[in-house]
């Protein structure tokens, strides 16, 4: 069986189901009437520009059965980097309120709260725990199963070994796959890891074996 | 104008079927093609085929539910206008992503005695598409029948994307399992 076949397949199952989905706009209120209101031409096209822009968010596929290079990765490398991250952007902004003042106490609550918020936001609205519990069962996950790099506190997935590189332009060379946080660090096969240009939520990796690999940058709520 | 209504024009062979199937029809049926072919003139022509095929087969049939009669005859059109068209072309529609996605059903295949048939497939889906939440089920629908994007079913639900994905994942897992069970079962 392959995956042509499911899709032409999944199109005969029981009508029930086919008009039973069709009713999600009735719930949420986006559509006046299921069918007769169901959308506008151009917006179905502008839909689809914004679907093909998905490629991106595709499910990491066949993992199970790709000899990938994914070793687990280092927990303590994520908590160093983490912390290095809150350190420059933490406490440096506290150095430079310059010498003490009648106010300096009231500032320096203030700039922990700035702190908390920056380390927030910094952390797409997580906590530094939740963080660093995710990354510890990102890095406790099976090594077989999902391939994953934190490049800049963004969260990157593997998603696809046989990208057409004809398609895409390599950007910045970022440095190699064992210097990031993630479970790129097989010392027998190295990794270089790029940017993609025109698509910030790529990264491909080129590997010393003559595979290439692109990543793509997930939610850090994925995992919740 | 109520379905039966429209039927019972269909079965007078009046061609006020076609009007009034396209009035209440049309944009539905035009989305999915259009979701497939990415192309609002192969999406039209999609539909204006899909009335075709209603006027060729209606009579003899009598469909239950109009909606998905027709949305079936759409769908099946636009796949086949997407291979003739488009199959080569990388993006070409939203069916590439949708096969991508699907691969992650399909179990690994070693050496297998005979295929399961279309139809066994068929009652498989079927049983697993019960045994999904309801809410699961529809996600799942919206994506893979209708390929509608995540944004767009997450909208729809008034879910987050997040709570989409999630839930996309977790029925395709749950799908090779039950592909996987039945080819080892077909083996045997």
């Amino acid at each position: 069986m392959n995956e042509q076949r499911l899709l032409k397949v999944l199109g005969n199952v029981e009508e029930k189901y086919i008009e039973e989905s069709v009713r999600y706009a009735k719930e949420s209120g986006a559509y006046m009437d299921e069918f007769s209101a169901y959308k506008e031409e151009g917006e179905v096209m502008k839909e689809n520009r914004e679907y093909v822009k998905e490629a991106g968010e595709r499910k990491i596929a066949g993992f199970a059965g790709r000899k990938i290079l994914v070793i687990k990765g280092l927990g303590v490398a994520a908590c160093i980097c983490m912390i290095s991250i809150l350190v420059i952007h933490g406490i440096a902004p506290k150095q430079s309120s310059g010498g003490k003042s009648e106010d300096a106490d009231f500032m320096g609550a203030e700039s922990n709260v700035q702190r908390s918020e920056d380390e927030k936001m910094l952390n797409h609205g997580q906590s530094d725990e939740e963080l660093q519990a995710k990354i510890h069962a990102l890095d406790t996950m099976s090594g077989d199963a999902i391939g994953w790099m934190v490049v800049d506190d963004v969260l990157y997935w593997q998603y696809d070994t046989n990208f057409d590189l004809d398609t895409i332009d390599i950007g910045e060379y970022l440095g190699q796959g064992d210097e990031f946080t993630g479970n790129y660090h097989d010392p027998a096969c190295t990794a270089e890891v790029y940017r993609v240009e025109g698509r910030s939520d790529l990264l491909y990796l080129k590997l010393s074996n003559g595979g290439n690999i692109f990543l793509v940058e997930r939610d850090w709520e994925s995992f919740d | 104008m109520e379905d039966n209504q429209i039927i019972d024009l269909y079965w007078e062979r009046s061609e006020n079927a076609i009007v009034e199937t396209d009035k209440k029809y049309g944009r539905y049926c035009y989305s999915i093609a259009a979701h497939i072919v990415e192309n609002e003139e192969d999406a039209r022509e999609c539909v204006n085929d899909t009335w075709l095929k209603a006027w060729e087969t209606i009579p003899p049939n009598r469909p239950n539910r109009l909606s998905t009669f027709l949305g079936k005859i759409t769908r099946n059109l636009a796949l086949d206008r997407y291979r003739y068209h488009g199959a080569g072309k990388r993006n070409y529609g939203r069916v590439p992503l949708a096969l991508d996605e699907l691969k992650d059903c399909i179990p690994e295949r070693k050496s297998y005695g005979r295929e399961v048939e279309d139809l066994e497939i068929e009652e498989i889906l079927n049983t697993f598409l019960e045994n999904l939440t309801e809410l699961n089920r529809k996600i799942f629908m919206r994506r893979h029948w209708y390929f509608d994007s995540v944004r767009e079913i997450a909208a729809g639900y008034a879910i987050s994307e997040s709570q989409v994905k999630m839930s996309l994942m977790r029925s395709r897992n749950q799908l090779k399992k039950v592909l996987k069970k039945e080819e080892a079962k077909s083996i045997e």
